[in-house]
C-alpha cells in the first residue's frame, strides 16, 4: 500500500513530465473521504463557471421568477466558439434550451444570454448562499475567445501560449484578462468539488434543479480529457470542461453501478506553448484515474 | 648601423687579436668586419683598434667599451632564444566536448606541420566563452546561431539501433494507453546534451516537438554527454547530436524530418593573428573535428 504523500508526489511528478501543474480533488460524495492535490489554489474558471450560472437560472425558474419557455434572441456570428457564436443569423431560443447549450456544448453565446437574466454578481451570491466558498463570477464568456491567440497567425500560436505561460505579473496577476484571477471568473478545485457535492447531495439545491444539471452534464460532448479514463457501461460520467489558452479543466462526478459517487475535479495549467496537447489531456486523465482508484479502493475496504 | 653586429666583431677582435680571425669566427668576409668596426668608430667618434701588419689591438677607448659590448651581445643571444621559445609555445584552444580525441589530434598534427602548435581543452558552451573572455585560453570555438557562424553542424537523432530513413518527431508521441501518469515511456525521449542547451537549438527542437504533441519530459536536458549516451544505451532513448559525433560514440544517426536544426560555431579570440593562423593552417581539420557540413569557401582567405 502506497502512502498518500507518495501517491501525490508520484502524480505531481508524472504531470510535471507532461509540462503540467494541476489542482486535483477526488472526493467520495457519500463518505466524504478525499484526496487533494493543491486544492486551494484559485484558478481562472473558464467554462466551469457555466455550472453555477446554470444553477442560478434553474433555481429562479423553479422559484417562478424566470420562465423556462421565454424566447430569447441571440445574435450569431460573433466568435469561433461552438454553438450560436458560429451561426450566421440571429437565433430565437428558449431559456431552458440556452442552459442545455451552455452545459453540453459549452456555448458561450448562450451563456452570455443567460447572464442577461442573472448578472454575474447574482451568480456569485447564489453560490455563496449554498455555503460554497471560493467561486467568483465576474464576467461574460464571449471574451474567453478573445485572447491574444485570436489576433495571431496560427503559425505564431506558440507566442500567445508563451505569453500565457510566462506572463504572470509580480503580484501573481496576469496581463491577459482571461488568466488574471483578480479580473476573471475564478474557483479552487475544492470549491468546485463543494459545488458538485451540493448538487449531488441536494444541499440547498432543489432536486429538480439538480436533476436538470446532472442531465446536461451527462450530455457533455467534450470527452477528450477525463472521460476516456472513466467511461464504461457500468459507469456514468457527468462533467463540464473548461479550456482557455494553457488552462485545461474538468469538473465531474463518476457514478458506479455499486452506488458510489465520486467527484473528480482537475484544474491544470500547462508550460508547453502549443494549442493541441493530446498527451497533456491523457496525462490529466491518467492522474485523475489514479487518485480516483485510491479513494475508491479505500472506500471499498472500510 | 647594426649596433649588435658591430659589437660582435669588436668582442671577437678582443678575444682573437685579429680582424681576419674575428671575421672567420662570425662567418663574414674580412671587409665586412672592417666596415662594421669603421661604422662603429664613426658612430662613437673615437678609434677602437690600432691596426698593425699582423694583429689588431684595442685602443684604451676600445678596452673601455668592450665589457658593455660583451653584455649587449649576450643579451641579444638570449633575446633570440626567448623569441624562439615563445614561437613554440602552444596556443590553448577551448573546443566543444563533442570533438573526438582522434579528430583533435589530427588538427594538432596538421598545425605542427605548419609551425602552429595548439593544445585543446574540451568544455561546455558557456564555459568556453568565459575562458576566452577571461584570457584563460587564447582562443575558443564558441556556439552561435548557425547562420552567423564559420561552421555549421547539422543535428539529428542518434540511437543504439540502426533505423533507416528519417526520424519523425510525431513517432515519439505517446498513446493514450501509455500515459501511466508516472514517467514518460523509456525509448520515447530525444535527449539534449549540454552542448545543445542553447536557444537556437533547444528552443527550435522544443517548439517542433510540442507542435508534434510531445511532452516536456520527452525532451530532457542532461547534465553531461555521458549521461545522455548512458540513457541511449540503457533505455533505448535517442540523443540529439551530429552525424560524426554519433559514429564516434558507436551510435546510429538519422536526420529529423522537417526540422533543420544545427549548431553554429565561430572563433572567439583576442588575437587576430591567432585567428588568421588557425584559419590558414588547420581550418579543414577543425571543421572535421566539429562535424561541420562543408567549410565555407568564401571565408577561407579573409
Amino acid at each position: 500500500m502506497i502512502s498518500e504523500a507518495r501517491l501525490l508526489s508520484d502524480v505531481r511528478d508524472g504531470l510535471k513530465q507532461s509540462g503540467l501543474r494541476a489542482s486535483i480533488v477526488v472526493r467520495d460524495l457519500d463518505s466524504g473521504r478525499e484526496i487533494v492535490l493543491e486544492g486551494d489554489v484559485p484558478m481562472p474558471a473558464a467554462s466551469l463557471a457555466k455550472i453555477p450560472l446554470a444553477l442560478a437560472v434553474l433555481e429562479r425558474i423553479q422559484a417562478g421568477t424566470i420562465d423556462p419557455a421565454e424566447a430569447r434572441v441571440v445574435a450569431g456570428g460573433r466568435s469561433a466558439s461552438p454553438g450560436i457564436g458560429r451561426f450566421e443569423h440571429p437565433a430565437t431560443i428558449a431559456v431552458a434550451d440556452l442552459i442545455s447549450l451552455a452545459l453540453t456544448i459549452s456555448d458561450d453565446a448562450a451563456a452570455d444570454a443567460l447572464l442577461e437574466l442573472v448578472a454575474p454578481d447574482e451568480v456569485t451570491a447564489h453560490v455563496a448562499g449554498l455555503r460554497v466558498r471560493g467561486i467568483t463570477v465576474r464576467r461574460g464568456f464571449g471574451e474567453l475567445w478573445d485572447t491574444p491567440l485570436e489576433h495571431l497567425d496560427p503559425k505564431e500560436a506558440h507566442l500567445a501560449h508563451t505569453l500565457a505561460i510566462r506572463g504572470s505579473t509580480p503580484a501573481h496577476g496576469h496581463p491577459i484578462p482571461q488568466l488574471d484571477v483578480a479580473r476573471t471568473n475564478t474557483g479552487t478545485a475544492c470549491a468546485w468539488a463543494d459545488l458538485l457535492e451540493a448538487i449531488w447531495r441536494h444541499r440547498r439545491v432543489r432536486p429538480a434543479v439538480a436533476a436538470a444539471i446532472q442531465g446536461h452534464m451527462r450530455g457533455n460532448v467534450f470527452r477528450q480529457r477525463l472521460a476516456p479514463d472513466f467511461l464504461a457501461d457500468d459507469t456514468r460520467w457527468y462533467s463540464k470542461t473548461g479550456t482557455v489558452l494553457n488552462l485545461r479543466h474538468e469538473a465531474g462526478v463518476v457514478e458506479h453501478d455499486d452506488g458510489s459517487r465520486i467527484a473528480v475535479v482537475v484544474l491544470s495549467s500547462s508550460s508547453v506553448p502549443a494549442t493541441d496537447q493530446p498527451a497533456a489531456e491523457a496525462a490529466l486523465g491518467a492522474a485523475a484515474r489514479r487518485l480516483h482508484d485510491a479513494v475508491r479502493d479505500r472506500v471499498i475496504r472500510t | 648601423m647594426d649596433l649588435i653586429a658591430a659589437c660582435r666583431v669588436l668582442v671577437e677582435i678582443d678575444d682573437r687579436g685579429s680582424v681576419t680571425r674575428a671575421a672567420a669566427a662570425i662567418g663574414v668576409a674580412q671587409s665586412v668586419a672592417s666596415r662594421r668596426i669603421l661604422a662603429l668608430e664613426k658612430e662613437l667618434g673615437a678609434t677602437l683598434i690600432e691596426r698593425t701588419a699582423q694583429r689588431a689591438v684595442l685602443t684604451p677607448f676600445g678596452r673601455g667599451v668592450v665589457p658593455t659590448a660583451r653584455r649587449l651581445v649576450r643579451l641579444a643571444e638570449e633575446f633570440e632564444l626567448d623569441a624562439e621559445h615563445a614561437r613554440l609555445q602552444p596556443v590553448l584552444i577551448a573546443v566543444p566536448e563533442s570533438c573526438s580525441t582522434r579528430d583533435l589530434a589530427v588538427v594538432d598534427a596538421a598545425g605542427r606541420a605548419e609551425g602552429f602548435t595548439v593544445r585543446f581543452v574540451r568544455e561546455p558552451p558557456a564555459r568556453r566563452v568565459q575562458l576566452a573572455t577571461s584570457a584563460a585560453v587564447q582562443m575558443a570555438i564558441v556556439a552561435v546561431p548557425p547562420d552567423e557562424g564559420l561552421w555549421r553542424v547539422r543535428l539529428g537523432a542518434a540511437g543504439r539501433r540502426r533505423r533507416d530513413g528519417v526520424l519523425r518527431l510525431e513517432s515519439l508521441r505517446r498513446g493514450r494507453v501509455g500515459a501511466t501518469g508516472r514517467d514518460v515511456d523509456p525509448g520515447a525521449r530525444l535527449r539534449i546534451t549540454p552542448e545543445d542547451d542553447l536557444p537556437h537549438v533547444r528552443d527550435v527542437l522544443n517548439r517542433a516537438g510540442f507542435a508534434a504533441g510531445l511532452v516536456p519530459g520527452q525532451l530532457p536536458v542532461d547534465p553531461s554527454t555521458t549521461s545522455s549516451v548512458a540513457a541511449v544505451l540503457a533505455d533505448g532513448d535517442l540523443m540529439l547530436c551530429a552525424e560524426a559525433e554519433a559514429h564516434a560514440l558507436g551510435l546510429h544517426w538519422r536526420p529529423i524530418a522537417g526540422l533543420d536544426v544545427a549548431r553554429g560555431y565561430a572563433i572567439l579570440s583576442e588575437s587576430d593573428h591567432h585567428q588568421r593562423l588557425l584559419r590558414r593552417t588547420v581550418a579543414d581539420e577543425l571543421a572535421a573535428a566539429l562535424g561541420a557540413d562543408v567549410p565555407e569557401e568564401g571565408d577561407r582567405d579573409q
